[in-house]
């Protein structure tokens, strides 16, 4: 015959167990993706300003075009250039715009074509100054309905909750231009 | 005892345990976040003027000279390329020549792991890392890293320049001090040097 107390320990202990074990099975089963850090995100359009920890940006014109200028030679795609041309100022410390691309609607992932490193804003992008130039993302005539640029903090040796930029890039009618684009280089001018 | 007072013992005995279990916890991860924060950001070691010198694990480092101008002179290998001779800031800017001097004096430290990182912070706490684009190209000391020079490490007791080009906009000019990141000794430490 077990004792009262003994009982009540026993049923004590198995309960604590069954209970931890049960939270053990929802924090596994509520646990969220470890692999992507958690986000905010600032919603901006074309012309608009957004600013997030590193840096602050404004795209000032997004096309889509089939035909871009490489290097003097036309470079054809059956697919859609989008061209997003964006002005960067550091905030604090120099940004190296390591964390840039373009998402489509359905949750797909491109990032900047990098035949046209040269177009591309200058880096590192330092205090004071302010960089402009251009990326280039090969998407899917379907994928430029909600096409969306977005940009994040450079990787730190910890990433965790962070704040980032989501621009639309207003090609929802899905119109692709014939004419070739030219792609300026990129550049920087003081801004301060 | 009663058995309402074991029962009461038990429970105050888990509450103390978990509260243990969260502390400890909470102290781990503060003693993460600090050594993450360290390691990016040391604390300032010591703070020095031009001309002022200071041992840091083994290693003495002084600011020989921090100069700013609209152009500076060419390296001989690019003089060519340059009107003048001369790599001039882009409109609005000044290039920074920052001058340090090194001296290992400890031999226990290892030539080859004597690292710096340098850079310019303004009063407002932005910071400026070399400029790629003039950093090769203007006329700067021999030494290529706080190693010493291009071929070999620098000898114990041998002191050597090495500098480090910068682009800023010329309205901060007067209001820059340098950073030093020192590491691959015992710690990872920073010097600021404040010109005269």
């Amino acid at each position: 015959m077990i004792p009262p107390h003994r009982q009540r320990t026993t049923i004590s202990a198995v309960s604590t167990v069954v209970v931890a074990l049960a939270l053990v099975a929802v924090m596994a089963a509520t646990a969220r993706d470890t692999t992507v850090a958690p986000r905010s995100w600032n919603h901006i359009g074309v012309g608009e300003t957004g600013t997030i920890r590193d840096l602050s940006l404004t795209v000032t014109d997004a096309r889509a075009t089939g035909t871009l200028d490489l290097h003097g030679t036309p470079f054809t795609s059956s697919a859609a250039l989008v061209v997003v041309q964006a002005d960067v100022a550091a905030t604090v410390d120099a940004t190296y715009l390591g964390q840039v691309w373009l998402t489509t609607s359905d949750g797909r992932r491109y990032d900047p074509r990098d035949e046209w490193t040269s177009a591309q804003p200058p880096i590192p992008a330092q205090p004071g100054f302010t960089v402009t130039g251009s990326w280039v993302f090969e998407v899917p005539p379907d994928g430029l309905d909600g096409a969306e640029l977005v940009v994040d903090n450079d990787g730190a040796e910890f990433d965790w909750y962070d704040v980032g930029l989501r621009v639309r890039l207003g090609l929802d009618d899905g119109a692709i231009e014939q004419q070739m684009l030219p792609l300026p280089e990129g550049s920087v001018r003081v801004t301060s | 005892m009663s058995e309402a007072a074991v029962g009461r013992r038990r429970r105050q005995g888990w509450a103390a345990l978990c509260a243990s279990a969260i502390l400890f916890s909470l102290g781990v991860g503060l003693d993460q976040s600090q050594a993450i924060r360290q390691f990016r950001d040391p604390p300032v070691t010591a703070t020095l003027t031009t001309g002022e010198r200071q041992v840091v694990d083994g290693v003495a480092y002084e600011m020989t000279s921090l100069i700013h101008a609209r152009a500076l002179p060419a390296d001989e290998g690019s003089r060519d390329r340059y009107p003048g001779g001369m790599v001039s800031a882009m409109a609005g800017a000044e290039l920074v020549l920052v001058v340090l001097t090194v001296e290992r004096l400890d031999p226990a430290r290892d030539p080859e792991m004597v690292f710096c990182t340098v850079t310019l912070e303004d009063s407002a706490g932005r910071r400026w890392v070399t400029d790629g684009t003039v950093d090769y190209v203007v006329a700067r000391p021999p030494g290529i890293s706080c190693v010493g020079g291009p071929e070999e490490p620098a000898k114990l007791g041998e002191s050597f320049e090495v500098g480090w080009v910068f682009q800023v906009p010329a309205e901060v000019v007067d209001d820059l001090r340098v950073r030093a990141r020192l590491s691959g000794g015992e710690g990872t430490y920073q010097l600021e040097f404040r010109p005269r």
